[in-house]
């Protein structure tokens, strides 16, 4: 198989990215590490006139800690958040679902940022980002802006990012002390994209701060906000639970595809989140498999 | 649109240069100016892990790999494991344990074993079969692959001993 | 003491010679160095690269196509498209049979299936024909397009009469047996899939054709080749010295190597055509879809009375391919009544073909599943109901079988297993939220004869060389040939090289239906003992030799010397006798052909069609390889997942030519049964016969993680009837009677029967 025909840039700043944006505008693909980009262009689903690597720029990697939150640069490797002491330490979420990224090679290549702005709505870490209550940092010709997790991902493939945009970083809140969190995901296969997934934090050791969000369920990653309230009101009980998974069918907005029908996924939505209250409350009653099944 | 351009890199050790196109992949470029055949195409989406090379120590898929990306770095494929005559102890290991049949797939695999075993010298058999899910193998030798990763491990730990 | 009396071989060096040890592969080192070179990695000068353009629709007629905008396009030098008459003519097909009178039209005007070529296109570069390619302008009328075998419009096909076994009363026995089981069963469509995609490069000089392409039968490739551009077959090579894998869709050509074979020819230049992963979905077929219906009739005791399958399955509009559903049926158990028929519908698919086990592995999941269901249905162990209804002689032909060491299997099997350990009641096992469940199910593969023709050399530095047009397509064909020699000619193993994979060399069967080995490995023996006898009579009769004068009347030839049987006399190396008499070297040919034969037709149609194959009952005896398998599954009562946790399966297969060979490809074919189960599907569009998982992402394939443990145990001894040596079929036995095995192991795990394959979640949440 074979790309098309494209021109690349590498370049050395955000300024002459932005600047690359901004001369070929709807033509201009970012290119990060290319484990999503690379495949749609070898079967030619894409055809962009130029690819604008940003792989050069030195300060868009690294991890670092300041002010009790976690500074991620866009073009970490997953490999590097896998192996990262920082990331297993402050948000030990991350840490977890990196490794369920596709598979060695690709854990080399791929990007959070690339990860994050392609917004496949099967992937692990937008969904891990709306659960950690990530803000998202993208810089365009005007300059940089915020934007919360929760407001970034729009539809399938679809982000809050505009066409001059690029985005940079991501700033997550370090755990706190009592913080737990729970992943599940499902394929048929070993090491595939999920066909259903969950990604639960909760900042302290009660369900007050519960969020819950999925991934591969719908067209995009999603929190299950009704079903954190029904935690929050309940508790973790069975109550709570059952109420819980009750409040997914309003949460959620399941689709069928090849892997699996609506119905079927938000039964394992209703499943997934029993295992995760049960990691994340291991005490309550709620979380005795027997009493919440 | 766009036009060829220059990489040097230094692959399996030598230094070598090569005129591409910004679309051509690291697998297509090894195979048809270097000749180097053993990091084969055969999904197209790196997903079958059958062109594994490593770029600067890692493995990488070589058909998501574009060879502009190999401008100044180390690329090391299956042919530059051995010295001389001497296999390196992976692929002894995968000999000896029959771990492939027809032979596509094996050099992605060796490659990616060789960094299984940097990172987990002594591994798990979850390990193992965790670590290579982006290798397939449609002959099926994957216990046979278990086996030599095993192998390899026990003799590698023998010789760290003895050393 | 014959050859049944001989102990059971073990593959260690218990056993004495070459054949038999558990040797490494000849061709490792090359394969392990990347150094082997696979059909389309050959280096041909000045190729120009094809692209194969699908059709877009599942069933109509292309109206036109513009090329203008391609054929302008930088570097394209040829396009070819249903406009063009290439001028071809039909091939036989594998029984000798030409299709048809008029010229053979690889691109035709009318589209029986989504994914059919309709244009290739040729450039200097591959970028530039893909690129190319796009720009053609395309016109269809679309026809009506019936998807599948289950479709609505797809209809009940046509009979197969040829294929209706019976004997007894069936129906009578079935409706007066006091226990029934009746369900209907399911297989998708499945694809090969092996890791090196079909392709091919074509090279003319003057009428002269050269072929690389991946093959598992070269000469009678070859014989397509020269048939469609009305050559003699000695002007066509096909060359194919490593396979990346075929398992039944390597030996035949394809429409696509015509197209461009006669690009090649047309541009005075060789063409090369890599297919891409997408279009190996549609290129060739993959195993067709099936449905059986299955009645068993049995006494309160689980014996069987009666046993009635009406089973149906696709074929193309185009092709008759049939998947005999009723393959391993008849031979499993004894049965006084019995009936099959099977029917055939032609549905918008390409032709499909020959997949691993084709039809006994589809056969095996209805029968071997129906016998489990009867062993609920009648209280009795899965185990225990096979050996109250054990074949004791083929049921169909009312032979005795060769070898059947099928009690043993299941014996051997269920002792490693600890089969005796399970709990009869369905969700009767568990651990926390895995529901456990131990199945069983059994298989066979007939032993199919054939001939083949071998050159043996000796040479003077002491080594020999094997030479014959046979291909390994990963089962080791290098090897036990080298093992074969080496053991017949008492020079080491490492000594012998092994040439392979050249419709130029010496005649062989298809690399499928699981009689390679056995047929080589006698054609080997046969001229490796000739030229060994004729460098003994050299050695004795020769006036140089140092031999002639010792009396001896023969000589011992072992690990590479030659000596006298008392040992008295002088011991010399192969090489340094050859040297002493002035030979370079000693070069025999010989084939296991029958008189009948040995004429040139006789010869040609061996070595290119299947007309002279000898099935399984042809003789004496019925002959099969046999197999049981014994799964532990854990099911996720709530997930539904489902993980095969362990595997213990018993093969009967006859003698190992090299058991570490012979158990890779059982559990190759194990593991490839487990994809059968529980991931492998071919899916539709329904609109438009596209399958829509066409590449390994959405194919899935087994990876490391989905395989268990898996102990495979040889109950096996050497079968005189089935092949010089005392082998039977190794390689195609290991799939059969997996997936059922996995599908009873499912019921036991949570109580639903489940008969559709693949097995997926939503059928047991």
């Amino acid at each position: 198989m074979k790309a098309p025909d494209f021109d690349y840039v590498r370049v050395r700043s955000l300024d002459e990215a932005l600047a690359a944006l901004a001369a070929h505008g709807e033509g201009a693909r970012i290119l990060a590490g290319g484990q999503s980009l690379v495949p749609a262009l070898n079967l030619r689903l894409l055809a962009p006139e130029i690819l604008v690597d940003i792989g050069g720029i030195a300060d868009l990697s690294g991890i670092a800690l300041a002010d009790g939150t976690i500074r991620i640069g866009a073009m970490t490797r997953h490999a590097d958040l896998e192996r990262s002491p920082e990331i297993a330490r402050h948000v030990p979420l991350l840490a977890r679902a990196v490794r369920e990224i596709g598979h060695p090679a690709i854990r080399n290549r791929g990007t959070i940022g690339g990860s994050l702005a392609h917004a496949d709505p099967a992937s692990e870490l937008p969904a891990c980002v709306l659960a950690l209550e990530a803000r998202i940092v993208a810089r365009g010709p005007s300059g940089e802006r915020t934007i919360a997790a929760s407001d970034f991902f729009r539809g399938l493939y679809e982000t809050a990012l505009g066409p001059d945009e690029i985005l940079v970083r991501i700033e997550i809140p370090a755990a706190a002390a009592g913080e737990r969190f729970a992943f599940h995901e499902l394929a048929r296969r070993h090491g595939d994209y999920a066909m259903a997934g969950i990604a639960a934090l909760a900042r302290d050791t009660g369900a007050a701060t519960l969020r819950i969000a999925y991934f591969g369920i719908g067209s995009r990653p999603m929190l299950a906000a009704g079903a954190a309230a029904a935690l929050r009101d309940h508790g973790a009980s069975e109550a709570g639970a059952a109420a819980a998974v009750r409040a997914l069918g309003a949460d959620l907005e399941p689709q069928s595809d090849l892997q699996a029908s609506a119905a079927l996924r938000m039964h394992l939505a209703g499943v997934l989140l029993r295992r995760a209250l049960k990691d994340l409350f291991p005490d309550a009653a709620g979380g005795r498999e027997e009493e919440i099944a | 649109m766009s036009s060829p351009r220059t990489i040097r890199f230094t692959l399996n050790g030598e230094p070598v240069s090569a005129t591409i196109m910004p679309h051509e992949t690291l697998v297509d470029v090894l195979q048809h100016r270097f000749d180097l055949r053993g990091a084969r195409e055969s999904c197209g989406q790196g997903l079958c892990g059958c062109c594994t090379v490593h770029v600067d120590g890692k493995p990488v898929s070589g058909c998501l790999f574009l060879a502009v990306f190999a401008d100044g770095a180390r690329v090391d494929t299956v042919e530059g494991l051995a010295r001389g005559d001497a296999l390196d102890p992976v692929q002894e290991a995968f000999i000896e344990a029959g771990a492939f049949q027809c032979g596509f797939c094996t050099p992605g695999f060796v490659m990616m074993v060789k960094q299984l075993l940097k990172e987990h010298p002594e591994p798990t058999d979850e390990e193992v079969r965790h670590y290579l899910t982006g290798n397939l193998c449609r002959c099926s030798a994957y216990p046979e692959i278990l086996d030599a990763v095993k192998l390899a491990s026990a003799r590698q730990a023998e010789a760290a001993r003895r050393a | 003491m014959t050859l049944l009396d001989t102990p059971r071989k073990h593959g260690d060096a218990s056993d004495g010679g070459a054949i038999g040890a558990r040797l490494s592969r000849l061709d490792g080192k090359l394969k392990i160095t990347g150094a082997a070179t696979y059909a389309l990695e050959q280096p041909v000068d000045g190729l120009a690269y094809a692209v194969l353009v699908p059709a877009t629709i599942g069933a109509g007629r292309v109206a036109r196509i513009d090329v203008a905008a391609a054929k302008a396009a930088p570097g394209v030098r040829l396009i070819l498209t249903p406009d063009d008459d290439l001028g071809l003519q039909p091939a036989t097909d594998w029984n000798n049979v030409r299709a048809s009178d008029g010229p053979y039209v690889p691109l035709p005007r009318d589209i029986a299936y989504n994914g059919q070529p309709v244009a290739l296109v040729v450039a200097d570069s591959l970028e530039q024909a893909t690129e190319a390619a796009r720009r053609l302008a395309i016109a269809y009328e679309e026809g009506p397009v019936t998807p599948g075998l289950d479709s609505p419009n797809a209809g009940e096909g046509s009979p197969l009469d040829q294929l209706s076994v019976a004997w007894g009363d069936a129906e009578a026995a079935l409706a007066a047996a006091p226990v029934r089981v009746e369900a209907e069963y399911h297989t998708p469509r499945e694809y090969h899939a092996a890791m090196e995609p079909h392709g091919l490069i074509a090279r003319w000089e003057g009428d002269r054709l050269t072929v690389w392409e991946p093959s598992q039968w070269t000469h009678s490739m070859a014989r397509s080749y020269a048939e469609w551009f009305g050559l003699p077959p000695e002007n066509v090579r096909l060359v194919s010295p490593f396979v990346g894998g075929g398992f039944g869709s390597k030996g035949f050509s394809y429409g696509f190597g015509a197209i461009a074979a006669a690009a090649a020819r047309r541009l005075g230049r060789p063409v090369k055509l890599a297919v891409t992963r997408p279009q190996n979905f549609a290129a060739y077929g993959g195993r067709a879809a099936t449905r059986q219906s299955l009645a068993l009739g049995a006494t309160e005791d689980g014996v069987l009375q009666a046993i009635v399958l009406r089973g149906a399955s696709e074929t193309s509009t185009v092709g008759t391919w049939v998947e005999q559903v009723g393959a391993a049926t008849p031979l499993m158990y004894a049965v006084p009544n019995f009936s099959a028929r099977q029917r055939l519908v032609a549905v918008n698919t390409v032709t499909p073909g020959a997949l691993r086990a084709p039809g006994k592995t589809p056969s095996a999941f209805a029968i071997e599943s129906a016998i489990d269901e009867l062993a609920c249905a009648v209280g009795a162990d899965p185990l225990e109901i096979r050996l109250r209804n054990y074949a004791e002689e083929d049921p169909q032909a009312r032979k005795p079988w060769s070898t059947r060491r099928m009690r043993e299997a299941l014996a051997e099997g269920a002792e490693a297993f600890g089969w005796a350990r399970r709990s009869r009641e369905p969700r009767s096992m568990r651990d926390g939220h895995q529901l456990i469940g131990w199945g069983l199910a059994t298989g066979t593969f007939p032993v199919i004869r054939n001939y083949g023709e071998a050159l043996v050399r000796i040479l003077a530095d002491g080594s020999a060389e094997v030479v014959t047009g046979a291909t390994d397509i990963g089962q080791g064909t290098y090897t036990i040939l080298a093992q074969t020699a080496a053991e017949a000619l008492g020079i080491p193993f490492e000594r012998i090289d092994v040439r392979l994979g050249d419709s130029a060399l010496p005649g062989a069967p298809v690399a499928g239906g699981s009689k390679l080995a056995g047929v080589m490995t006698g054609a080997v023996q046969k001229a490796a003992i000739a030229a060994r006898d004729e460098l003994i009579a050299l050695a004795l009769n020769d006036p140089n030799s140092p031999f002639r004068d010792t009396g001896a009347n023969t000589l011992i030839l072992a690990d590479g010397r030659i000596s006298a049987p008392r040992g008295d006399g002088p011991v010399v190396s192969v090489g340094e006798l050859l040297g002493r008499i002035g030979r370079e070297r000693i070069e025999v040919r010989r084939d296991t052909l029958p008189d009948h034969l040995q004429t040139p037709e006789g010869r040609f149609r061996a070595w290119t069609t299947m007309t002279t194959v000898q099935g399984p009952t042809a003789g004496d005896y019925s002959m099969h390889s046999w197999c049981a398998h014994f799964v532990e599954v854990r099911v996720d009562e709530d997930f539904g997942t489902i993980r095969v946790a362990r595997m213990v399966s018993a093969f009967d297969c006859g003698r190992l030519y090299n058991p570490k060979l012979a158990e890779s490809q059982w559990k190759g074919g194990i593991i490839m049964g487990i994809g059968m189960a529980l991931l492998e599907e071919g899916l539709v569009d329904s609109r438009n016969g596209r399958v829509i998982n066409n590449n390994l992402g959405d194919y899935l394939l087994p990876t490391n993680a989905d395989v268990p443990d898996i102990r495979v145990i040889d109950v096996g001894i050497p079968d005189p009837h089935a092949s010089a040596l005392g082998g039977k079929g190794v390689g195609e036995v290991g799939i059969v009677g997996v997936a059922p095995a996995i599908a009873n192991a499912v019921f036991h795990a949570t109580g639903r029967r489940v008969r559709r394959l693949p097995i997926t979640l939503d059928a047991l949440v």
